[in-house]
Order: structure tokens, then C-alpha cells, then sequence
């Protein structure tokens, strides 16, 4: 493969899977903090 | 806090992103985007087809997750709740172009499973000579029409089991079973003497590709149709997710997820096509050919030449391709089922009645390779108008003040900028003009030269502009029919709907 097939490559394989990766783990990073959220939502309340 | 699984609703986020992404990831991606990619000068028409990611497919997935999400109900209700019951054609027109698409599209999924179990009962068939094969199965034989039946009652079957749920648990398999059979064949095939070169075919750029118009066409046509986008599902999907779930953030995953199987199923097919082809010349002519000829031709052709291995090898592309077809068609079902029961019709009639429709009016797809191509044709232009009506909706409530509401609103982990206003408002109907402008050009300079005028003529102007005019005549006719009365449940989920 050339070197620029290569390079094509690395930066294309980046913009998808990696970008892919990033948006999944941003999404597990908001359900983290909403479980937070749900769980001081949940508990007793003081009066 | 997840929904439970009793409501009707995804039992979490995972769950609607697997979902979501099995409604993306079709055929298309396997059996389209690395023909077209390779084609179109390699690694620089990746260049466009990323940023028309952007500019159509990511913010009118989100406009439809917004709208389900809003309203609770399929595109026809979605459209009446959001602008009003004059507008409940435009949403009809939604549903009903993505209809005509899952009568035809159930014949592509029996195709794929009735080649996935000759290669394995009787790869001789298959392989010996896989022109004549394949006219014979296009041709009238049973086999279609059999797998065809399968595939629309069998995709009701799963269906019945609930909507949001039972779509969740086939998608849990369907779309791992597919990432694993793609990374296999993408091992395999670089594993292959040559292999390599199909990589290389993949990823040379070609710089001066971008300066002709055709590569940012084809660019912008294959995001359009691959991802989903203007198809009304994701807006089915939407209807079905938690009243906080994030809509931006989850619409730019779904996107990505399909590119990123676009580029795995070009990575899997190309290696195996230059590995196998007898020559570069050979190559050129399988990714050369239409959807159909690489997938159900060339490709039996290619793995007769792998002693031993043939079988198995096809085995594993036919599974990818029932998969992802299958995944994509249960979305396109439940789209159907949810604007009958969004009209009061219970859920396992709605159901009963789309398994029926999707094998009669697929039938003659399944008898005439012609009809296939000119359904094809109409309904995957016609989703280009769809998508200007996603858009049309979005900045006729106004795009500010529909983003603000719907897409960051409550649970959005990822708020959207003002460039999401000027996409739905500016770019996508621009787009949409130049793009259904050239497919037309096409149409009058080479599908149908001479005959753009005919209406029986499989790829002309006219037999597209015909369907529709029919198709929206009738919808105007029936509008004051199509909305969902006032008051009426708004689901199989039994949440009522929102009026935005």
C-alpha cells in the first residue's frame, strides 16, 4: 500500500470509528450523571 | 432512570442506539457504499460523504427523534401534532414512501437469506454459473416469492412480541452477529493473496475527484440514503424513548455507527474482490456493477474461486447482508404497524395487516427484476423529498425554537448550536434541489435517454413524477382522514402525545 493510502487510512478510520467511540463514550458519560441524578432525586427528602 | 420494558418504551439508551443502529446499517452498506466510495476517487470522496454527514443526515435525525420524542406518535400524527391536521399528508407521504421501499426491500432480505442458505446446502448452484442463477431467481421462481413471505411474516412475528422491546432483542444479536461476520471477512480477505490492493483501491485519493461535481453528489446521495435520515424511523423510534432522553448526542452516534459500518463492509468486500478478480480490469467491472449484480452475481462468481473455502466465505457475506437488511426492515415494519395504531388499530392487526401489505404489494418485485428496479428508483428518490419534509417541518415551527425545545430540552447531553438552523432551514433544501436535479439530469442523459418521458420506462422523470403525483393527490384527498383524532392514544406505549 502506498503511503498515502496509509495515511488516508489512519485519518479516515479516526473520523468513523474513533469519532464513534467518542460519541458512545460521551453517551455513557450523560447516563452516568442522569443514574446520579436519579439517585439523589430518589433519596429521602429532608424536612 | 430506565423505562421498564412493560410501558412499550427501549428498556435504556443502549438498547435505542443498537436499534437505531440496526435501522441504519442496511444492505446499502455492503452492498453500495464500497462500490461507490472506491469509484469516486477512493479517499477523497470520503471528504464529502463525512461532511454531508453534517449537512443532511445528523440534523434531520434529529428533527425526527425530536418529533417522536415530542409527540409520541408515527409521521403521520407527528406532522398533524407539530404544524397542524393540514400537514398530516406531508408526514403520510413520510410513512408512505418508506412503505413502498419495505414492500421491496422484504424481497431484498429473502434474496439474502435464500443465497445465505444455498451457499450452504448448495454452493454448486450458486456458483456454477451465477448470471443464469440469478435471472432465474429474479424471474418468477419460487424461492423469492418463498423467502420474500419469510421475511415479511417472520419480521411481523418478532415484532408481536412488543414494539420498542422486541425490536431491541433482535437488534442486540442482529447488529453484533454483523460487526463480527464484517471483521472476519475483513481479516480473511486481507489475509488473501492481492487483498491488500483492494485497500489500496479504497484509500488512494484522488484529489481531482473533488472538483467534479458528480463525487459530491454521490457523496451526498449515499449519506442520505445510508444513514436513515428522512425515512420517518428514527421519528419511530423517538416515540418510543424515555420523555428525557438525549435526541442530539444519540442522533450524531446513530450517524457515525453507520459510517463506521460503511467503511468495515468496504473494508471486508474490496480486499476479497481484488484478491479473488483474475485481474484489476476484473475488479473494475464487479464494482463497476449495480447493487444487485456485485451482491448476487460477482460475488458467487468470486468465491467459487476459493477451494475449499467458497462456501463458507459466502456463507458469511449472505449472513452480513440478511442481517443488516433484516435489522433495517423491522424498522420500516414497526414504522408501518405504529401510524395504524397511532390510528386506533390494535397493535397485532397493525401488524397482520403490514405482514400482508409488504408480501402482496412486494410480489411483483419478487417476479420482475424491472419492477424491483423501478420501485427503487421512485421510493429512493422520493426519500429525498421526504427528507425536505423532515427539514420543512422543523423551520416551519421554527428551527431555533424547535431545537430549543425538542432537542435541547431535558436529558440532552450534547446542546446544539444555531449551524443546526441554517441546516434545516438553508443547506437541506438546497441540497435537496441539486440532488433530485441531477438524479433527473441522469435520468434524461443516460438511464432513460430519449425516454425520460415515459412513464413505463423503469428509470424516467416521468414514471417517478407519475408515482408521487398519485401517491400526494391521493394523500390531499384523504387528508382530513389521516390524522389521529384528537384524544386518541398516542401509541402501543399508551403515552399520550404532546401537542408542541
Amino acid at each position: 500500500m502506498s503511503v498515502s493510502a496509509v495515511v488516508t487510512m489512519i485519518l479516515v478510520l479516526a473520523l468513523t470509528w474513533g469519532a464513534f467511540g467518542v460519541a458512545l463514550a460521551l453517551a455513557a458519560r450523560g447516563e452516568r450523571r442522569r443514574g446520579k441524578g436519579a439517585e439523589r432525586d430518589d433519596g429521602p427528602t429532608p424536612r | 432512570m430506565a423505562a421498564s420494558r412493560s410501558d412499550g418504551n427501549f428498556s435504556s439508551r443502549w438498547g435505542l442506539i443498537l436499534a437505531a443502529l440496526g435501522m441504519a446499517i442496511g444492505a446499502g452498506n455492503i452492498w453500495r457504499f464500497p462500490r461507490v466510495a472506491a469509484r469516486n476517487g477512493g479517499g477523497a470522496f470520503l471528504v464529502p460523504w463525512l461532511l454531508f454527514t453534517l449537512l443532511w443526515s445528523v440534523p434531520l435525525l434529529m428533527v425526527e427523534f425530536g418529533l417522536g420524542k415530542a409527540t409520541r406518535r408515527g409521521p403521520v400524527g407527528a406532522f398533524a401534532s407539530l404544524l397542524g391536521r393540514r400537514f398530516a399528508w406531508m408526514g403520510a407521504f413520510v410513512a408512505a414512501c418508506t412503505a413502498f421501499i419495505m414492500f421491496y426491500y422484504s424481497v431484498v432480505t429473502g434474496w439474502s437469506a435464500a443465497y445465505f442458505v444455498r451457499s450452504i446446502l448448495d454452493f454448486g448452484t450458486l456458483s456454477g454459473s451465477p448470471r443464469s442463477h440469478w435471472a432465474a431467481v429474479t424471474s418468477g421462481s419460487w424461492e423469492a416469492v418463498v423467502f420474500h413471505g419469510l421475511a415479511a411474516g417472520g419480521s411481523a412475528l418478532l415484532l408481536a412480541r412488543g414494539a420498542a422491546v422486541a425490536i431491541e432483542r433482535v437488534c442486540k444479536v442482529l447488529v453484533p452477529l454483523l460487526v463480527a461476520l464484517l471483521a472476519a471477512a475483513v481479516l480473511r480477505g486481507l489475509t488473501l493473496p492481492g487483498g491488500v490492493l483492494g485497500l489500496e483501491f479504497l484509500f488512494h485519493v484522488d484529489w481531482g475527484k473533488l472538483s467534479e461535481g458528480r463525487t459530491w453528489l454521490e457523496a451526498l446521495s449515499q449519506s442520505a440514503w445510508s444513514t436513515g435520515a428522512g425515512w420517518g424511523l428514527m421519528l419511530t423510534y423517538g416515540a418510543y424513548s424515555r420523555r428525557d432522553e438525549d435526541v442530539g448526542l444519540n442522533s450524531l452516534v446513530t450517524a457515525l455507527g453507520d459510517n463506521s459500518a460503511s467503511i468495515l463492509a468496504a473494508m471486508a468486500t474490496l480486499p476479497a474482490i481484488f484478491a479473488l478478480s483474475g485481474s484489476v480490469q476484473e475488479a473494475m467491472a464487479v464494482t463497476g456493477a449495480d447493487n444487485t449484480g456485485m451482491a448476487f452475481v460477482w460475488m458467487p462468481r468470486l468465491f467459487a474461486r476459493m477451494p475449499g473455502q467458497g462456501a463458507v466465505f459466502a456463507a458469511f457475506f449472505f449472513a452480513a447482508l440478511t442481517a443488516a437488511s433484516l435489522s433495517s426492515l423491522l424498522a420500516m415494519m414497526e414504522m408501518a404497524a405504529k401510524v395504524l395504531v397511532d390510528l386506533g388499530v390494535p397493535r397485532r392487526k397493525a401488524l397482520a395487516g403490514v405482514a400482508s401489505a409488504t408480501f402482496l404489494f412486494g410480489l411483483p418485485s419478487a417476479l420482475s427484476l424491472q419492477v424491483f428496479q423501478n420501485q427503487d428508483w421512485v421510493w429512493g428518490l422520493g426519500l429525498l423529498l421526504s427528507g425536505a419534509f423532515v427539514a420543512f417541518a422543523a423551520a416551519r415551527y421554527g428551527a431555533g425554537r424547535f431545537r430549543e425545545q425538542w432537542i435541547n430540552g431535558p436529558g440532552a447531553d450534547w446542546r446544539v448550536g444555531r449551524w443546526f438552523d441554517f441546516v434545516v432551514t438553508v443547506a437541506v433544501p438546497v441540497e435537496f434541489l441539486v440532488l433530485l436535479g441531477w438524479w433527473f439530469h441522469q435520468s434524461v442523459t443516460e438511464y432513460s435517454a430519449g425516454r425520460w418521458w415515459d412513464v413505463t420506462a423503469p428509470y424516467s422523470v416521468a414514471t417517478c413524477l407519475a408515482q408521487w403525483g398519485l401517491l400526494i393527490a391521493g394523500l390531499l384527498a384523504a387528508n382530513r382522514f389521516l390524522a389521529p383524532r384528537k384524544g386518541a392514544a398516542a401509541g402501543s406505549n399508551g403515552s399520550a402525545g404532546e401537542a408542541p
